[in-house]
């Protein structure tokens, strides 16, 4: 037996998903569409305070830590010094870079 | 800049510390920031030029006109011939420009020209955002801005 689906929408079919789109509309935070959340911040200093910090040295005792495709730039042996310091959620991993660097004592 | 101890020294352009001292609305990002803790203002701050010498090396620190932002400066460490751009240059990536603290497309055009005046071809040069280049990636760069700000 073959059973071919009609084109025609029935009352019952048109009722239920004209009813069901209305309820997703209604159901759905209104915080999806506007234009005013800030979101993308807090999202990056989340994913920041996870990132893997990369190590590149350079010359004469100057390397670069990328986290998240941000530069920072470390001078040592005997103090420590960053340039372009700037995701504060990074701080950890680039404090534990930072002593991976040299065993000079770093306090955080 | 900033080292990483409660006894570090930070150091920056003046209008880093007028910014870092109060609340700091980025449109851009639809996001406020909050003002700095006492410890993370910078306590050095510089107008247009200040010279660092740190463990033996030199570092000049120079103030671009408004560019990225209203202050942002070039760090040169002169005897490993390193230049840190800081978010003036962004190498193979999409700028962003943060009108809100005094950014804008022809300061980024004109910072472009200004690190390609300081850049040689020895140079090593770290930008702000993407991988470490030299002065071809700087070439690009100004090429791309000055063809976009052209259409």
């Amino acid at each position: 037996m073959v059973t071919t689906a009609s084109a025609e929408l029935s009352r019952r079919q048109f009722l239920a998903a004209t009813g069901l789109t209305a309820a997703t509309a209604w159901l759905t935070p209104t915080a999806l569409f506007a234009q005013s959340d800030d979101v993308l911040v807090p999202h990056a200093l989340k994913e920041a305070a996870t990132a893997k910090v990369t190590v590149q040295t350079l010359r004469r005792n100057i390397s670069v830590f990328t986290v998240q495709a941000k530069h920072r730039c470390p001078y040592w042996p005997d103090g420590k010094l960053l340039v372009d310091a700037e995701i504060v959620s990074a701080r950890p991993n680039v404090f534990a870079a930072l002593t991976s660097i040299n065993a000079d004592p770093s306090s955080n | 800049m900033s080292g990483c101890t409660n006894r570090s020294r930070h150091s920056a352009q003046e209008n880093t510390r007028k910014h870092l001292s109060k609340d700091t609305r980025v449109e851009g990002w639809n996001h406020t920031f909050p003002a700095a803790p006492a410890g993370a203002i910078p306590s050095t701050v510089f107008k247009e030029d200040h010279t660092l010498q740190v463990n033996g090396a030199t570092l000049i620190l120079k103030h671009y006109m408004p560019a990225h932002t209203d202050s942002d400066i070039s760090v040169h460490f002169t005897e490993a011939d390193i230049f840190h751009t800081g978010d003036t240059f962004w190498n193979r990536n999409y700028p962003f420009i943060d009108y809100s603290t005094g950014g804008s497309i022809e300061g980024t055009i004109r910072a472009a020209e200004a690190n390609l005046a300081r850049v040689t071809d020895k140079m090593i040069v770290i930008p702000g955002h993407g991988a470490v280049g030299g002065k071809a990636d700087l070439i690009l760069f100004r090429t791309c801005w000055l063809k976009s700000a052209t259409r």
